[in-house]
């Protein structure tokens, strides 16, 4: 009984010791000794107990909690990495600069304005040419902006997709090896591992996980099973330059879609991709009505030598593309007495034309009937309300995380202090059990004496 | 019971501080710029007002540098035209003088080189430009109004410049409405030259009336440049004030209260003091240490 009691006391150290050492690794859950009377025996019609016996050591955990925490890390991962992908593209409207987008727009009326003062003035004409090329310079740098981040983001999602498979193998691999053993209780390091490895996954690709009585977690992507038991699905990724990237995950049936349901960081790299794909194509949109609006009031006036006006900017091939090729017509810029700001050739104070272009600043004709600085305003409008919105979203997130790893830390971290005091509950248990041997040791001298 | 541990605890502490620090570097980079809105996302509500107003306001600045451009052009048409009704004038002085029948021929002839002087002073005064720019051509400002024989060279439409959103003014006139629309005064002024050196006295006695026709449509067109004066006049003060109150707007929404920039730093900085202080406090105490 002695030899028992030193012996489930050595374990509490050591189990102590053990936690101690861990107190500050990631996703360590605390272990706990557990033990209980030994079986009695009956002597002399009296039952006589026969120490303690080491029955295990158990992982402080709440199995419903870490699923809910896997849930939250997934949607946490997803709402920052948003932010953070779609902050480097809010930078290219930031319109707290002379150089934003609406800005420029402003500024490229207000050359024709002032031209309206003396439209045969070379030096007005040559100002609005510059504000035409400088606006133009300023929509297709945007656009440039924002497809250098669109390939990024894809560029990104390959390199984390890339980890992607490896950690499912593992968590296949644990969970296995967990089956395998079949001791739930013994299997505190292998459950500490693959929790840890499935909020890894979860915060990479935001999937949810569901435990069974064993102990092994299938992990789910757009309610399909990427991990069961001991069996780790393929995942694939196409790229091709203009598209989103293509999650399939490879089942029986072969190869299925998943790419709707990726939440995490890759998630959140397919929102700011969408997202500012959505820009793209809105500054697309207006690049290419404006330029071929302008166009159609150009070629209506006649320049400052008495011709028909050609293009003021170089008309675009189709939408897409519009904006990052927007440019004024190379003559126009060579000359800017080929603006045709007269209604009709001859005199020079002939301003018809430019009061076409004037009106047009006011006319509704982009898409929803918006005038171009509502639509521009609108695009620029968009892009601080969707980096709030995903802020808002993060800090709804972090706080859920928070409050669920408080919670799992309350429940599985390691408390040094308590740890402490378990520590002296051992040492004296040890001291104890000790003192017993002692004791038996001295009864068995005295009877060995006698006996002599 | 909740357990508190000490890694909770750090978890606790620093989650708290990386908020602190984030509010803070918003409030420096606040201070930095004096601006409360520095990127959309900043203050998505105000983006588009902001927009509308940064572009009214570059738009008063033009609708300011149009108005005072055309108001120096209308200035000098004013001017022009006062020279011509002092010309006018002085020729209906020579033409009542000379319709006396107590003038003789001779005084007649001999008037006739002052009534030509005045002539010439009327084609120069027509020809008034600014810098090669003529006032009184119409679109066709880049050539000279009227020749010497008081042929018109200008355009029929006249030039305007946008001096607020739905207000254009006049920077320039059709000469041959201004010094010949109703009555054609270089022609009254040369007739009233032959007349003198001819003796007609009859022709003088029409030339006191034609000369009254033709003051009264200098008159017109002096009230009409007056108008347009008042008009770029009344642009340039209402422009101006415009845009002091967009500026005062604008500055409202997006720029900072210094005072209350500077407290809440302060705040700030005094709360992240006071966790480092704590958390170096808490992470001093372990029951270990008394074992």
């Amino acid at each position: 009984m002695g030899r028992k009691g030193l012996s489930a006391a050595t374990a509490g150290i050591n189990v102590v010791s053990n936690n101690v050492a861990n107190a500050n690794t990631v996703g360590y859950s605390r272990r706990n000794l557990t033990t209980q009377n030994s079986d009695p025996i009956f002597q002399q019609g009296v039952l006589f107990g026969q120490g303690v016996d080491i029955t295990g050591i158990v992982r402080a955990h709440d199995r419903y909690l870490g699923m809910q925490l896997v849930d939250a890390v997934g949607l946490q991962s997803r709402a920052s990495t948003a932010e953070e992908s779609l902050k480097l593209t809010e930078a290219y409207f930031n319109e707290s600069e002379t150089a934003g987008l609406v800005e420029v727009y402003g500024a490229y009326y207000d050359a024709f304005n002032q031209l309206s003062s003396d439209p045969s003035d070379i030096s007005l004409r040559s100002h609005a040419v510059q504000t035409s090329e400088r606006l133009a310079t300023s929509v297709s740098r945007v656009a440039d902006g924002l497809q250098d981040n669109i390939n990024n983001f894809d560029d990104g999602f390959s390199a984390k997709f890339s980890q992607l498979n490896g950690l499912l193998s593992q968590i296949a691999k644990l969970n296995a090896a967990i089956g395998k053993r079949g001791d739930l209780q013994g299997n505190t390091e292998l459950l500490d591992r693959r929790d840890q490895l499935v909020r890894e996954v979860a915060a990479l690709m935001g999937a949810s996980a569901e435990l069974d009585p064993s102990g092994q977690a299938t992990i789910y992507i757009d309610g399909h099973a990427v991990v069961s038991g001991g069996e780790a699905r393929t995942l694939s990724l196409i790229t091709a330059a203009g598209v989103p990237p293509v999650l399939y995950l490879a089942a029986d049936a072969g190869l299925i879609d998943v790419t709707s349901g990726v939440g995490g960081e890759l998630g959140g790299i397919l929102d700011a991709r969408s997202y500012t794909q959505g820009y793209l194509n809105r500054l697309d949109d207006f690049a290419f009505t404006f330029a071929n609006s302008m166009n159609a009031i150009h070629v209506g006036g006649f320049d400052n030598y008495g011709a028909a006006g050609g293009n003021l900017f170089v008309p675009p091939a189709a939408i897409a593309g519009a904006a990052s090729t927007l440019s004024v017509d190379p003559l126009v810029s060579a000359d800017p007495n080929l603006l045709a700001m007269a209604g009709a050739a001859g005199a020079a104070g002939d301003d018809t034309n430019l009061q076409n272009i004037l009106t047009f600043e006011s006319s509704a004709s982009f898409t929803g009937a918006l005038t171009g600085l509502q639509f521009l305003s609108s695009i620029v409008n968009d892009v601080g309300g969707d980096v709030a919105a995903v802020s808002a979203d993060v800090e709804a997130q972090d706080a859920l995380v928070e409050d669920y790893d408080a919670m799992r830390t309350s429940i599985s971290g390691v408390d040094t202090d308590e740890e402490a005091v378990r520590l002296i509950e051992y040492q004296a248990a040890y001291r104890a059990a000790a003192k017993i041997v002692s004791a038996t040791d001295e009864m068995l001298r005295v009877l060995t004496t006698l006996g002599g | 019971m909740i357990r508190a541990t000490r890694l909770g605890l750090n978890d606790l502490v620093s989650q708290h501080m990386a908020k602190l620090s984030t509010r803070m570097r918003v409030i420096e980079e606040q201070s930095v710029t004096g601006k409360r809105v520095n990127r959309p996302s900043d203050d998505p509500a105000i983006v588009s007002e902001v927009h509308r107003l940064y572009s009214s306001i570059e738009d008063q600045t033009v609708y300011v540098k149009n108005a005072e451009s055309a108001n120096s052009l209308l200035s000098q048409a004013d001017e022009t035209l006062a020279g011509v009704a002092d010309l006018l004038i002085r020729a209906r002085e020579i033409a009542v003088a000379m319709a006396s029948e107590t003038i003789t021929a001779a005084e007649r002839t001999s008037t006739a080189p002052e009534v030509q002087g005045l002539y010439d002073s009327l084609v120069q005064l027509s020809n008034t430009n600014i810098d090669g720019r003529y006032i009184f051509s119409g679109d066709g400002y880049q050539n000279a109004a009227f020749s010497a024989a008081g042929v018109y060279g200008g355009a029929n439409t006249t030039p305007s410049t946008r001096i607020s959103e739905s207000q254009w003014a006049q920077n320039g006139f059709d000469g041959s409405q201004v010094f010949q629309g109703v009555i054609d005064t270089f022609a009254v002024l040369n007739t009233f030259v032959l007349d003198l050196q001819a003796n007609n006295v009859p022709g003088i006695q029409n030339a006191i009336g034609d000369l009254d026709i033709a003051f009264d449509q200098n008159s017109f067109w002096r009230s009409t440049v007056g108008a347009e004066v008042n008009a770029v006049e009344d642009a340039v003060e209402i422009a101006e004030g415009m845009s002091s109150l967009l500026s005062t707007r604008l500055d409202q929404l997006i720029n900072i209260d210094e005072t209350e920039t500077y407290l809440n730093l302060n705040d700030i900085r005094n709360t992240y003091e006071s966790v480092l202080r704590v958390s170096a406090t808490s992470n001093q105490t372990s029951l270990f240490e008394l074992i």
